[in-house]
């Protein structure tokens, strides 16, 4: 399936954040081998604008751990629980606000606030298609998976022309 | 001036200024400067790879090697000798996308993140930077005037602190 | 100089790492109140004075946009250097805020070495 500007948007958002702010060289894995057998915490939050939507990221415990003790300058093993799941909230915010930039050039969107997705949210696993973009990279200590839905079709940025 | 030579996988502090401390061949590895303006201490690390995880023992014998290790080493020394981390002014170059020995090309760019990763839990950010691209450099260090040259394609420049600078990729 | 500074932002991992670039930044934080939307900003900003806000824009309850409007009707506060961090890079969104008289602006993602240009060009170097 060709790539679509959702899912270009997703993929060099995903690099950028975690490359500036989380020091982090992403490596592409395809979305399958991101179902870890051990633990993982979700993360969602909605969008409005256009398009509207979700972004969902799933982290594996260890992943989440670890970046989250890289964005704040500290140490892995001091670090609680709570303040990972502030950091990853963060990841997902700068990752939405990302994707929805490059995607709409001059629209407002307005972002609500993240929410860690309970044990019982089972996060959706399906892969890419129509208004649905899937991205998942190994970050060193596991592995990250970003999605976006919208409900709108995202149109490509608008390209110079000269007449 | 002496000129105190730096090697791959090194670290070389000088003190009381008069000095220059320089390395070459920064193609992958990254040279690290630190300086201290007040006390003229200065440092200059050159490591080749990212993470002491992947071979613990060499970086038991050569911490200097790898950017985990070096790195706060480097800063400990120069602290030591009376330098503040405040007032340091630090300054790197290398990370090129170079064909390493197992051929691979993003030593460089790993070597760079790695770098960025640490000086932040180090409580230290950079203040110029002439990274990635694909070509070599050589850095020298004067710790009279704390000035960091740069040569890099036959030219040679001054690496000044300012807005952090970035070699094309 | 020591400064006393407000940080806006829901997200308090952003709160932490703001502050974390302005100290490595060389600037003496005094005091930094932190507050996680407009309506909390205001009413600290109502018994304290600071020397910068650095702000967030897409927050629950009263957005970065409307405390910046709010700043800039008030006489008084309007004094106070505003910075804007945030993930809109829309142009739509900057041209409103600039002349909402935003004083910085940075989006996220960002390396820390940028903060630190955009706090250094707004107020000025700590370490000169």
């Amino acid at each position: 399936m060709p790539e679509t500007p959702l899912q270009r948007a997703l993929r060099d958002s995903v690099q950028e954040v975690l490359e500036k702010m989380f020091f982090v060289e992403p490596v592409e894995e395809p979305p399958g081998a991101a179902d870890a057998p051990e633990g993982e915490m979700a993360v969602q939050l909605a969008f409005e604008g256009l398009p509207s939507g979700a972004l969902t990221l799933r982290l594996t415990t260890a992943a989440a751990r670890q970046i989250a003790a890289d964005f704040l300058g500290e140490d892995a093993s001091g670090l609680s629980p709570v303040k990972v799941e502030e950091v990853v909230c963060e990841l997902a915010n700068m990752i939405c606000g990302s994707v929805l930039s490059r995607v709409e050039s001059t629209a407002t969107f307005r972002l609500a606030s993240p929410r860690l997705l309970g044990a019982e949210e089972r996060p959706d696993r399906r892969q890419a298609a129509d208004g649905r973009a899937v991205h998942a990279v190994s970050v060193g200590s596991g592995t990250l998976t970003a999605s976006v839905e919208t409900r709108d079709p995202v149109c490509p940025p608008v390209e110079e022309s000269g007449f | 001036m002496d000129q105190i030579v730096v090697g791959m996988a090194d670290c070389r502090i000088a003190e009381g200024g008069g000095q220059v401390l320089a390395t070459f061949a920064l193609g992958s590895c990254i040279g690290l400067a630190i300086y201290d303006p007040q006390t003229k201490v200065g440092g200059l690390l050159h490591f080749m790879l990212p993470d002491s995880g992947i071979d613990p023992a060499r970086a038991k014998a050569n911490p200097f090697m790898f950017a985990d290790t070096g790195i706060p080493l480097l800063l400990e020394q120069v602290c030591g000798r009376g330098a503040m981390k405040r007032r340091l002014v630090v300054r790197a170059a290398g990370g090129a996308q170079m064909m390493d020995q197992e051929g691979v090309f993003e030593i460089g760019k790993r070597n760079y993140l790695a770098l960025r990763k640490i000086l932040w839990k180090s409580g230290v950010l950079l203040h110029a930077e002439a990274v990635g691209g694909i070509r070599s450099r050589t850095v020298r260090l004067d710790t009279s005037s704390g000035k960091m040259w740069l040569l890099e394609g036959g030219e040679q420049r001054e690496l000044v602190a300012g807005a952090p600078r970035q070699g094309g990729n | 100089m020591a400064y006393r500074v407000l940080i806006v932002d829901d997200s308090p991992a952003m709160r932490s790492f703001v502050r974390r670039v302005m100290e490595l930044s060389g600037f003496d934080l005094a005091v930094c109140f932190e507050a996680g939307d407009g309506g909390e900003a205001l009413k600290v900003l109502n018994s304290e004075w600071v020397d910068a806000i650095l702000t967030d824009i897409n927050m629950p309850g009263m957005d970065g946009e409307e405390l910046l409007r709010r700043l800039s009707a008030d006489e008084v506060l309007r004094a106070i250097p505003a910075i804007v961090i945030s993930t809109d890079a829309t142009a739509n969104r900057m041209d409103r805020l600039a002349t909402l008289g935003a004083r910085g602006y940075i989006t996220k993602p960002f390396v820390p070495e940028d903060l630190r240009a955009v706090l250094e060009r707004t107020l000025g170097d700590p370490n000169a």
